[in-house]
């Protein structure tokens, strides 16, 4: 019994569980489809609340959860922790997208740049995100400033990465027009060169919104000590398998509200001429 | 043509002043296989309100030749003056047209938006509008002002291109092949709408195209540039041909004249000398 209880929860908090939840949850895209697609979930849940005991260990009924977050949220806990680690998620994504589209602007648009930078990208593109962020931490250390930089060091990479790509691949009529109708320097850069890179930032965000949540909580787990990671563990540590689901339960929310916005963003900047490349 | 004198920058000082002169203009490219001379020995002159065609097979330097007249690229050697000067950067009132006009064009911005493009933040908003509208109303596109580009047909993604070339009011008027992509009857339409913009406008033409009747048909002078770069022999003229048909042309008389099927003739062998 007891040997059940530890790998549900190990699996509960494993970040590879939560990319598992990220992958159901990209299929369910599309208003209409995702309601179809929870209604298996829901079904389940029902089931379980139907079916199950309150003295379960492992697998405490759903409305148990419910009664477990509201009792962490009564204590205080939920709210900083929450607060901590979406500002963690938030800034540490948006320094992503901002560095990481300049740095490949930069590295896009200069042969030499890249070329001498080239197999360093490509070392740390093939290294996974998670195994950043000991070494970060041993840099950086764990304050809030300090998140940010791991976050950053973890989850640059989509975005730096298909922004050089997209400033290397922009065809050169494209460049050589501005100048024929006599852009001035800024103007071009605002007005031809970012917009050509946007899709590729934005495919870049997608990528590292998705990366970014677990390292944000991967940073509470091992860094920085608070946040809705530390909360999770120090309820797996206490056997309260409640407080576990129903943190899983707000962590996949999280997770499902930054795709969703990210997403948005995405489609409204490239509304009317999504056939682009 | 009405609100012409307020659009002319510049009056006309004498008509017959070359905007063009090149001397002995060579130019080199590097590439992979290093630097070679790709054009030699182009001499000529254009002067105010010409139409010139320049024809010549694939890989001669058209393309090339073009970019020196805008001042993409620099000439190795020679003299290249646009009104008398000579050309740093590209210069103001000379404006290219690419044959690539599916990259030459911002796929983000609406038709009315790319022919905006050059003129935002030079004139207050209403002159652009009024200069938009009536760019967008010589090439016929009216009605489609709101479209992005995605949903119009190559030959009206051209005429975009070309009403934004018109837009900005240009002196120069600089074509690589600007309707080699397009079916023959879009074709015909746009060298009239082309022919009949010129009529009302002194801009000064120059275009690149490897159909010899395009090359009549639009021009007052052609030019056939020859060569072989690959062979290291650099592009240069081969022949002028002065050609004086009565405007306005027609699409089918015009092509009927004997003067035309001479001149068509003359072009046809010196296009096959060229081959060698
Ligand atoms: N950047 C370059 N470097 C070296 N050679 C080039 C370059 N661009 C074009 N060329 C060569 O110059 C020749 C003329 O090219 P281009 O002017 O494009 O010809 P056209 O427009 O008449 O087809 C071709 O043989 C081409 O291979
Ligand atoms: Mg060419």
């Amino acid at each position: 019994m007891s040997t059940q209880v530890d790998s549900t929860l190990a699996l509960a908090t494993s970040p590879r569980k939560g990319r598992r939840l990220k992958v159901k949850r990209r299929n369910t895209r599309g208003a209409g489809r995702m309601l179809v697609g929870l209604l298996p979930l829901v079904l389940g849940l029902a089931l379980w609340e139907a079916l199950g005991t309150d003295q379960s260990f492992s697998f405490p009924r759903p409305s148990s959860w419910w009664a477990a977050a509201s009792d962490m949220w009564q204590a205080g806990e939920l709210a900083p922790a929450l607060r901590r680690t979406v500002l963690t998620f938030v800034l540490g994504l948006s320094a992503s997208i901002v560095v990481g589209s300049a740095l490949g602007w930069l590295i896009g648009a200069s042969t030499r740049f890249h070329q001498a930078l080239n197999p360093i990208l490509e070392f740390i593109r093939s290294t996974p995100s998670v195994a950043i962020v000991p070494v970060a931490t041993v840099l950086f250390g764990v304050s809030m400033r300090m998140s940010i930089v791991v976050m950053l060091t973890a989850i640059i990479w989509p975005v730096l990465l298909s922004t050089t790509t997209a400033r290397r691949t922009i065809t050169p009529v494209r460049l050589e027009m501005g100048h024929v109708v006599g852009l001035s320097r800024s103007d071009q850069m605002r007005k031809v060169v970012f917009p050509s890179l946007l899709p590729a930032i934005m495919t870049g965000t997608r990528v590292s919104a998705s990366q970014g949540l677990i390292i944000a909580l991967i940073i509470d787990i091992i860094g920085s000590g608070e946040g809705i990671g530390r909360v999770l563990v120090e309820k797996q540590q206490l056997y309260e398998a409640a407080s576990v689901w129903a943190l899983m339960v707000i962590i996949g929310l999280l997770g499902l509200v930054a795709n969703g916005l990210v997403g948005a963003v995405d489609s409204y900047v490239q509304r009317g001429w999504r056939t682009e490349s | 043509m009405a609100g012409d004198a307020q659009t002319n920058d510049e009056p006309e000082e004498s008509a017959s002043s070359p905007v063009y002169e090149l001397k002995e203009v060579a130019v080199d490219l590097t590439g992979v296989l290093g630097t070679r001379r790709i054009l030699s020995d182009i001499s000529l002159t254009v002067h105010q309100r010409e139409i010139v065609g320049i024809v010549g097979r694939s890989g001669t330097g058209k393309t090339t030749l073009m970019r020196a007249l805008g001042g993409l690229t620099a000439p190795a050697a020679g003299e290249l003056l646009l009104n008398g000067e000579p050309i740093s950067g590209t210069p103001e009132g000379v404006v290219t047209i690419f044959q690539d006009y599916g990259n030459a064009l911002l796929p983000w911005r609406t038709v009315a938006k790319n022919v905006a493009l050059p003129l935002e933040g030079r004139m207050r908003r209403s002159e652009i509008r009024e200069r938009v509208d009536r760019a967008i109303d010589s090439v016929q596109l009216r009605g489609r002002e709101n479209d992005y580009l995605n949903s119009l047909s190559g030959g009206m993604q051209q005429r975009v291109q070309i009403a934004r070339a018109l837009a900005v009011n240009p002196a120069v008027l600089l074509m690589d092949e600007p309707f080699g992509a397009l079916d023959a009857l879009t074709k015909a339409s746009l060298q009239d709408v082309l022919l009949d913009l010129h009529s009302h406008n002194d801009a000064t033409i120059i275009f690149i195209t490897h159909d010899l009747d395009e090359a009549i048909y639009l021009s007052d002078r052609t030019f056939v540039i020859s060569g072989d770069v690959s062979a290291g022999d650099p592009g240069h003229l081969s022949l002028e041909l002065d050609v004086e048909l009565p405007r306005p042309r027609h699409q089918v008389r015009t092509r009927e004249s004997p003067d035309y099927l001479f001149l068509r003739h003359t072009l046809g062998d010196a296009i096959d000398l060229a081959r060698g």
